[in-house]
């Protein structure tokens, strides 16, 4: 038996035994146990004078959930990819560094772009707003483990993004070579980056702090 | 609840914006399918000139490695179909500028596509005149 289920055991049995919540705290953090493996270890069963103790519902892993939630997520990465791409490549063509040549293969990667940009956004969005109907249908969804492991790993990218980006103007300022060029597309960098970083922040963060 | 909907419109409202400006302004920079057909035209100019350029070799080869006055058909290199636009059907004009300097000259309909006076389809294109100048090495 793991740790975490011993634990989890001997809550069910002291609250069967009718002992407090605030007495079996006592007793797990003299015995050792972190305050929030406790405080986790009785999150586990409803506070309610009901016998047996009643489980909360955990996160489940489903194929199905794992599918949409790819989908929805590769949706955005590329979304944001493309927009990021395409806005790049017109600031190089509309704010061109002496020198520049706008050739042929850029043109095609802008194409690639706009099509891309044309079947991957309305994708996203239609995802988007199917997930929040099935989870204000059924608040239990927000618990769905790829739905955070999936925005976790969104943030974490979305967040080097950010830090990338300042490093990288920060520097070239101090290479006294900050372009009106370089700072457009640093901006549209940090828009994309940090509008994803504040939603899922916002919306993955929020649910931790709801537990 | 209205701040959690306003919240939840967020991220969708951005993206969809940035991705219409995106898309417009890529349109704008690249243009629409008329001038993707215009590069696809030109696309297949150029490749015909290859061809028309492999056949001046051919032909210099059966007239003693030297580059004729004048391209005339000869059995041995293929008819004389490929010196001409496959569009306007306008002829692709070919002038000996010594013996071993030829130009193929051809309407190109994005010729500001290309730079001047850089290697291109085995030659040199000048895009001011549309025309290759190449170099015969026998």
């Amino acid at each position: 038996m793991r740790p975490s289920d011993q634990l989890a055991q001997f809550v069910r049995d002291a609250l069967i035994a009718d002992k407090s919540r605030d007495q079996i705290a006592q007793a797990l953090e003299q015995a050792g146990w972190a305050q929030n493996e406790v405080s986790d270890a009785l999150a586990t069963w409803v506070d309610a004078k009901f016998q047996p103790p009643i489980p909360r519902p955990r996160p489940q892993l489903s194929a199905r959930e794992a599918f949409f939630y790819a989908l929805l997520f590769g949706a955005l990465a590329f979304t944001a990819w493309h927009i990021t791409s395409l806005l790049f490549q017109a600031i190089d063509v509309l704010i061109p560094k002496a020198g520049d040549e706008f050739r042929n293969w850029e043109r095609e990667m802008m194409r690639f772009s706009i099509s891309s940009l044309i079947v991957s956004t309305p994708l996203f969005l239609w995802l988007h707003s199917r997930a929040k109907r099935a989870i204000a249908k059924a608040p239990g969804k927000r618990r769905s483990m790829v739905r955070k492991w999936v925005g976790y790993i969104t943030m974490f990218f979305a967040a080097c993004t950010l830090l990338g980006d300042l490093v990288f103007v920060i520097f070239r300022f101090l290479e006294g070579d900050l372009t009106l060029q370089i700072a457009l597309k640093s901006g549209v960098l940090a828009v994309v980056a940090g509008s994803i970083f504040a939603y899922f922040r916002a919306e993955i963060g929020g649910d931790d702090n709801d537990a | 609840m209205m701040r959690d909907a306003a919240r939840d419109a967020f991220l969708p409202a951005v993206l969809a914006g940035l991705a219409i400006v995106a898309v417009v302004a890529g349109l704008v920079v690249v243009g629409g399918p008329g001038r993707g057909k215009a590069e696809q035209r030109d696309a297949e100019r150029i490749s015909n000139l290859r061809d028309a350029s492999r056949l001046v070799v051919c032909l210099a080869r059966q007239n003693d490695m030297v580059i004729p006055e004048e391209l005339l058909a000869q059995a041995a290199c293929g008819p004389l179909d490929v010196l001409q636009d496959p569009f306007s059907g306008s002829a692709i004009q070919f002038e000996k500028l010594g013996d071993r300097l030829y130009l193929l000259c051809t309407e190109l309909e994005l010729a500001s596509d290309y730079e001047d006076d850089k290697t291109f389809a085995g030659g040199r294109l000048r895009t001011d005149s549309g025309c290759i100048r190449y170099e015969y090495h026998p």
